[in-house]
């Protein structure tokens, strides 16, 4: 059943991947196919269940989900392949050809410099504290094979409703479930794992493990090949590091909640926002967006991070009067902001954080007691949370950029929307904890660190982007002043 | 860049590399060390409701559910009570739990005195259909 369970996720990876190789055909080497490979799972996954949600909808007791994935892989795999024979000698040639180039390159006998031993050597480290990290993880998994509670009793309990419920799918959103069950939490893991559970025809706790490696796999790939793409193969395995190396981001991997999916797209967005800086194409603006919005499809933070990241790109416009990107960033977030809009007008019951009106909100948000317990809160974690002996990874990363810095500083544009960004979406935790409907020293003892969790990979991949390589560190050349 | 600025940068990169290698390490260790049981119990919970929940004539609506907690007087642990009510729920999907005896069918979850009572105080209006695993399923009596 393992087997079989993780053959269905084939289908979605492998659509997300091929698609992303579509509308960025000219770059073929290995660590471009990872790079096209980890954001292509989250691609995939994410249409996927938006996909799952209109065959819901429209057929909510067919069984042939996985048939129609089949066939779109398929129209993919025509399509590039034809694309790739009018081109030159055909898009897996073509790609084969160009990985063994690299291969060749990467593993032809070195040069025994000081750069290239200290890139085999962080390299090392990277694989190596990264295949701990998520042996722990596999080993936390095996022993709570439904997850933690937030998993089983949310997105599992949802994805259960579905698969068992058939035409009675809605069920698992229902007005009438207890408000401790959340059923007004967006789908996009409900629906993977009940779209996986038809194709299997059985409910099995790997599909949620699956779906929870899959993500953080995705993010360590998508961190670690974007750097390499971005500046050098040292600098993405130092963030594997950075990743695998702090247990508070880890540690999320195992437990089958939305935080390491969410973490995942935010981390893309940002990416994808670095990629349009780099390769000039707006058609990255766009995947920045519906990485944005799947983001708003797997958890209600999400939906914030559209609000700040469409914000922030609107202010960017403004400062450079010219909307052609944020244009392209609207029609990015359209299709999962259509379903989103539907879905919680048509299917999910109302927010819990809807309630109270706006004098209690507005009372909320200037209790001096409250704005005190969250602001210590935060801040302490910013501070200490995540890092080593007391001292927080935040402001490890924080000096890091200031003692590795480049000048000028690399990709300025990206760097100072992708900081607004994740600044502003730490000051929408902030407002949300103020207004939380829920006892605020419980609330805040259960999720903080989750918070801290959604913006990690994001951080870590934008602070590297803007520093110094570890090869140059090491190299030999000294300039004097 | 100075030689010194490079020496430090070096150092940096070293030092956090040291202290990934640890943690990683040792989230392993923990991994093993921190032994659960959850996805027994998750799976005992589902089997005993699975029994119980037969003779209920529909696979999707709501039942209701009465534990302790749902008593005036009767003792119960706050945690376990909501636990106790979340796996309920978990295992008895597509059906909706709803709290209170309003409903037709009602999972009881109570321990054997507050039952008692219960049943006493409910006998012209329940009558028990299947007792399991400290649970009882009621059923209302139609006239």
């Amino acid at each position: 059943m393992s087997l079989l369970s993780l053959l269905t996720f084939l289908p979605p990876v492998s659509i997300g991947t091929l698609l992303l190789h579509l509308v960025w055909s000219d770059r073929n080497s290995l660590p471009d196919w990872l790079l096209k490979l980890s954001l292509g799972a989250g691609l995939g996954l994410g249409l996927s269940s938006l996909l799952f949600y209109l065959h819901l909808t429209f057929f909510p007791t067919s069984s042939y989900f996985l048939v129609l994935e089949i066939v779109i892989l398929l129209a993919l795999a025509v399509i590039a392949f034809q694309r790739g024979k009018t081109t030159s000698h055909g898009l897996i040639f073509e790609s084969a050809s160009a990985g063994f180039h690299a291969l060749r390159q990467d593993f032809s006998p070195p040069k025994w410099s000081a750069e290239k031993l200290s890139q085999i050597a962080l390299l090392a480290v990277g694989i190596l504290v990264s295949a701990v990290s998520f042996l722990g993880l596999v080993n936390y998994s095996r022993q709570r094979a439904y997850g933690d509670w937030d998993a089983w009793m949310i997105y599992n309990r949802s994805a259960r409703f579905i698969f068992r419920g058939g035409e009675f799918w809605q069920d698992a959103f229902s007005p009438g479930m207890n408000l401790v069950f959340h059923a007004d939490y967006p789908p996009l893991l409900a629906f993977n794992i009940a779209a996986r559970w038809r194709a299997l025809g059985a409910e099995t706790t790997f599909i949620p493990m699956f779906l929870g490696f899959l993500f953080t796999l995705a993010a360590l790939g998508a961190c670690f090949s974007a750097l390499t793409y971005f500046n050098s193969t040292g600098q993405g395995a130092f963030a594997l590091v950075l990743l695998s190396g702090a247990q508070f981001f880890m540690g999320e991997g195992g437990r089958q909640t939305a935080d390491v999916p969410l973490a995942f797209f935010i981390l893309a967005s940002i990416v994808f926002l670095f990629l349009r800086e780099r390769e000039g194409r707006e058609i990255f603006t766009a995947l920045a967006a519906l990485m944005a919005g799947f983001a708003a499809w797997t958890k209600n933070e999400g939906l914030l991070f559209v609000l700040v990241s469409s914000g922030i790109i609107f202010l960017t416009a403004l400062w450079k009067r010219s909307f052609h990107d944020f244009l392209f960033y609207l029609a990015g977030l359209l299709l999962p902001l259509i379903l989103l809009f539907h879905f919680k007008t048509q299917v999910a019951p109302s927010s819990e954080f809807a309630g109270g009106g706006l004098e209690v909100l507005l009372q909320k948000l200037t209790d001096p007691a409250r704005n005190q317990m969250v602001f210590g809160a935060m801040s302490g974690f910013l501070l200490r949370g995540g890092g080593w002996y007391g001292v927080g990874v935040f402001p490890i990363l924080a000096a890091y950029l200031v003692l590795f810095k480049t000048r000028p500083i690399a990709f300025p544009t990206a760097v100072f929307v992708s900081f607004a960004i994740l600044s502003a979406q730490l000051i929408g935790y902030y407002l949300f904890y103020l207004i939380s409907p829920y006892d605020l020293t419980w609330h805040i003892g259960y999720s903080l660190n989750r918070l801290f969790v959604h913006i990690y990979p994001a951080v870590v991949f934008v602070v590297l982007a803007a520093a110094r390589t570890p090869e140059s560190v090491f190299s030999l050349q000294v300039k004097r002043p | 860049m100075s030689m010194w600025k490079k020496i430090l940068q070096g150092m940096v990169l070293a030092v956090i590399a040291g202290l990934g290698i640890k943690t990683g390490i040792e989230s392993l260790q923990t991994s093993f060390a921190e032994r659960s049981n959850d996805s027994e119990v998750i799976s005992a919970w589902n089997e005993r409701l699975e029994k119980l929940i037969e003779p209920i004539p529909f696979e999707r609506g709501f039942v209701g559910y009465l534990s302790n907690e749902d008593i005036p007087g009767a003792n119960f642990d706050s945690n376990d009570a909501e636990g106790e009510f979340v796996l309920t729920q978990y295992a008895v999907a597509p059906l909706i739990l709803a709290r209170g005896a309003e409903q037709d069918w009602v999972i009881l979850n109570l321990d054997p005195e507050t039952l008692k009572k219960w049943r006493e105080e409910n006998k012209d209006q329940f009558e028990v259909v299947r007792s399991g695993g400290g649970m009882t399923l009621a059923h209302r009596v139609t006239k």
